[in-house]
């Protein structure tokens, strides 16, 4: 570790937060996570001069804001991307504590936009008040919440809260009025046809023209940052999986290295294990843009290569139900490792997939980028220039096709990525035609990495089993780059079986901020196609069970036989069962 | 004594090829459409059975008209919708016998494209009475598009109306054929005429790329978005009657209807008028065809890109043409 914390100590953020700590004469000195987080702490009356001097040196991105409530305080931490001088960035913690009696901390908003929506969360959760933000409205809480349960504060367990909530019918039978405005609104979820999870969208708006927009989340909120704490940290990988359909594995990716993290030198994952945790982690990438790019054309009513893109996007579905034996949550992670191993005669079988799949989307990017009535929907629409995507702190593929270098594969590489040669893909004008660029060509990319990959694997253990039941005391980020951009994860141990505190901060609350921006004057037309940054997530199974009623006989059906079952019940009509 | 004259009469407007037959047309063209489309995706489509039962579902269930909605207009106008399109379904001649074409006189194309516009308007009149967002914002974009597409659509069906010298659908369907033959120059302007019929039939039909006015992934499902039940299936089954009779109408137009060489010579006249009425169903799908294949060809423009469109190149594109028609018929 020495060796790592000299190299460290050289970087940009640890010389701000040296010369920070001299400037505002903070109590204490800076010091160094492992991993290379520099750890700052500041009173809560500095914080917004930090953010101002930060700004001043060029770190534009703050990551999101972890609220903890430990014994009569509320901590605040506040992950920074320090950019360095080698394009890559580093990690500044900054962390202030205020008393639970009075949690009051000036906003970091005038100064840094994308704080808005992390304020809002803390506020919701913890009761943190945040003088100086523009707007510190409910945003994941129902409305109907009561005004002094903040669910996030230690002072009901899981269970408990869940009862009192109950009691008081939380949530229940509450409706969503149109809010009265000065101009015709017009409301876009939390249901409706463009986007199948629930996000509520209100737009003001004049003839055809957005004249504003209000966002409203949480009508998915599940809780989760809440239950994890009462799993142990084990259990946590199931429900962890289960975030997200389609980033499944990127939060299990991010969660698992945090464990590992903590555990330090307790743990020594193999590196045959992190090839096959990338190669997975590849191919839900491409999964999840393919399955955006084919629904972005059915935004713009472009059926016939919505259909096709998802006729080649089994491609990619049944090779990771080769390798993990399923279709959504592969259930491949382990703390310490994978769980099963890509055999030499799945990865010859794998390498050949990845060239039809690399034919498939090549043809893919030369229909999309040439069909003309579809580029006129896109070109020039939902503009987010460079200097709005680092003010509201875009994440992902949103972040890059604004010419924002994002890739934290690139940036801050984790795992094996350092080994693989690969281009981030960084486009420049930041309409949705680059969005969808950004998207496709990196699909070509994660083929190239897969293919690398499943080259340079070498035959060993693939887990480095870990049997204790309790991690060490310690505090860890990840960050992984998800589909959808940058997926966080904070982990508080406290030497306990379950994490004290655990924060997600997903990809899309990232980029929520900036969606609302870039809204602002287009046309209803183009509200589907801007908000698309939202995937849907669709869980579809591959495999049912059939029970024949008069003889009670069961049979497990595989996907192949699925298939033919329904071609022949569709072109002639016949309920066919193979076998049967 | 009955008068049989009146009851083969009433058969006529009624079975065939009247009310049923328009709207039996109607759902074929429907499933054709559907079927067509599917298979250009690589899918399957649904069987032939589909549209029937589609309708019958939605005639089953039901209706709810929403608080703030018109409930009269709501109920009434799809109903006028249906009679509107069938009364257009009539006028497109099928069989070319004396006293089956049912409603031909001088100046039933210009009656015809009344018809179309009015289907425009009661969609308009839909969505101001269910008084939704959506069917605020879907019905004031039909109205735009319907002004955009419907001078391109009526200057490029006018041309072989010149050529013919006549505003009657059968004579200029009689005529075309002859007139082109006289006279090959006139293709010259004729053939881009088609192409802007096309155009601007897909346009008339609210097929992408110009189906602004319910755009699904926009504004959920525009002007239909509250209709539901009876409602919704007859608005449907009239939509796919315009289907039928719009594409007729070019068909009968450019393409010479139930007029195919050497027909006249085959038989008898009932022979002839038989063979001629699968000629014009044949062209009929024809010109269907293209309406599918624009569907799965392009993506839906926006409103604003519609308009601009329009205006600024198909209209002059098409009075360029008449143009250069009446140079060819003065000076050829």
């Amino acid at each position: 570790m020495a060796a790592t914390d000299k190299t460290a100590k050289a970087s940009n953020a640890f010389l701000y937060a040296e010369e920070m700590a001299k400037n505002f004469s903070l109590p204490a000195d800076p010091t160094m996570w492992p991993h290379e987080v520099t750890y700052l702490e500041a009173p809560p009356d500095k914080v917004q001069d930090i953010a101002r001097f930060l700004k001043e040196k060029g770190v534009h991105h703050l990551m999101t804001i972890i609220g903890t409530h430990r014994g009569d305080d509320i901590e605040l931490g506040y992950p920074f991307h320090v950019p360095q001088d080698d394009s890559k960035i580093n990690m500044l913690y900054l962390k202030s504590r205020v008393p639970v009696s009075n949690p009051v901390i000036p906003s970091l908003v005038p100064d840094m936009s994308g704080a808005d929506v992390y304020e809002r969360e803390v506020h919701d959760f913890l009761g943190v008040d945040f003088p100086g933000h523009p707007n510190l409205e409910r945003l994941l809480l129902a409305d109907d919440h009561p005004d002094d349960i903040f669910p996030l504060r230690k002072d009901f367990d899981g269970p408990e809260l869940k009862r009192i909530l109950d009691e008081k019918k939380v949530g229940m039978g509450t409706t969503c009025a149109l809010p009265e405005g000065p101009d015709f609104s017009i409301a876009i979820g939390p249901q409706h046809p463009t986007h199948k999870e629930p996000i509520r969208f209100v737009f003001n708006i004049q003839g055809e023209t957005i004249t504003d927009v209000r966002v409203r989340l949480g009508f998915n909120h599940r809780g989760i940052e809440k239950a994890t704490e009462s799993r142990t940290w084990r259990k946590n990988m199931y429900l962890i999986e289960r975030i997200c359909g389609i980033c499944s594995n990127a939060h299990q990716f991010a969660y698992s290295m945090a464990c590992e993290m903590i555990a330090g030198d307790n743990i020594q994952v193999p590196e045959r294990a992190d090839w096959i945790r990338v190669i997975v982690n590849e191919l839900e990438r491409i999964h999840s843009h393919m399955l955006w790019y084919g629904v972005l054309a059915h935004d713009a009513g472009y059926d016939t290569i919505f259909h096709l893109v998802w006729r080649d996007r089994e491609i990619v579905m049944d090779a990771l139900e080769k390798i993990s034996g399923n279709r959504v949550n592969y259930a491949m992670f382990c703390i310490g490792g994978v769980r099963r191993d890509i055999s030499d005669k799945l990865a010859k079988e794998l390498d050949a997939d990845m060239n039809n799949l690399r034919a498939c989307v090549q043809e893919h990017l030369d229909v999309m980028t040439s069909e003309k009535s579809f580029l006129i929907r896109l070109e020039g629409i939902g503009i987010l220039t460079k200097e709005d995507a680092k003010r509201f702190c875009a994440v992902g593929p949103t972040a890059r096709a604004s010419g924002v270098s994002s890739d934290i594969r690139k940036v801050s590489p984790y795992s094996v990525y350092e080994q693989i040669p690969f281009d981030e893909i960084v486009l420049d004008n930041g309409d949705q035609l680059d969005c969808m660029r950004v998207r496709i060509e990196e699909v070509l990319e994660s083929i190239k990495i897969i293919k690398y990959a499943l080259g340079a694997m070498k035959p060993g253990p693939i887990v480095d089993m870990f049997f204790e039941k309790t991690l060490p005391a310690g505090q860890a980020i990840a960050h992984v780059e998800a589909a959808r951009g940058e997926d966080l994860h904070y982990l508080y141990s406290d030497g306990g079986d379950a994490p004290y505190r655990h924060k997600v901060r997903a990809p899309t609350l990232g980029n929520i901020r900036s969606l609302a921006y870039r809204l602002n004057g287009m046309q209803i037309a183009d509200i589907p196609l801007i908000i698309r940054g939202i995937d849907p997530c669709i869980g579809c199974m591959e495999r049912v069970t059939f029970i024949n009623e008069s003889s009670q006989k069961v049979k497990i059906m595989t996907g192949s036989e699925l298939k033919l079952r329904a071609n022949l019940h569709y072109s002639e009509g016949k309920e066919v069962i193979p076998g049967w | 004594m009955v008068d049989t004259t009146l009851i083969v009469d009433f058969a006529k407007f009624f079975l065939f090829p009247g009310a049923v037959f328009a709207v039996f047309m109607g759902l074929l063209v429907h499933w054709i459409d559907r079927k067509l489309y599917a298979r250009m995706q690589n899918r399957v489509g649904p069987p032939l059975k589909q549209p029937i039962y589609d309708f019958l579902k939605l005639m089953a269930k039901t209706e709810v008209v929403p608080d703030g909605a018109d409930k009269a207009e709501t109920h009434l106008l799809p109903c006028f919708n249906l009679f509107v399109a069938i009364l257009a379904a009539l006028m497109v001649p099928l069989v070319a016998l004396e006293g089956w074409m049912l409603i031909s006189f001088t100046g039933d194309l210009m009656l015809f494209l009344f018809f179309l516009t009015l289907n425009g308007t009661i969609a308009v009149l839909l969505g101001w009475a269910s008084s939704s967002p959506y069917t605020l914002v879907g019905g004031a974009r039909v109205a735009v598009a319907e002004i955009a597409m419907d001078l391109p659509f009526v200057l490029a069906l006018i041309g072989p109306a010149i050529v013919v010298g006549s505003l009657s659908i059968s004579v200029v369907s009689g005529g075309i054929g002859e007139a082109v033959v006289d006279c090959p120059m006139l293709l010259v302007a004729l053939v881009p005429m088609f192409c802007v019929a096309l155009i601007g039939m897909v346009g008339v039909l609210e097929r992408i790329p110009f189906d602004a006015g319910h755009a699904e992934t926009e504004i959920v499902g525009g002007w239909e978005t509250e209709l539901s039940g009876r409602s919704l299936a007859i608005v449907s089954l009239s939509h796919w009657i315009f289907h039928f009779a719009a594409s007729g109408l070019v068909a009968s137009i450019f393409l010479g209807g139930t007029n195919f060489p050497g027909l006249d010579e085959i038989g008898t006249d009932w022979i002839a008028a038989s063979l001629g009425f699968v000629v014009m169903i044949a062209k009929t799908l024809f010109v269907l065809f293209f309406v599918s294949l624009s569907r799965a060809t392009f993506s839906r423009v926006r409103i604003d890109q519609l308009a601009k469109t329009m205006w600024m190149y198909v209209l002059p594109f098409v009075l360029l043409c008449n143009t250069v028609l009446f140079a060819i018929l003065v000076y050829v």
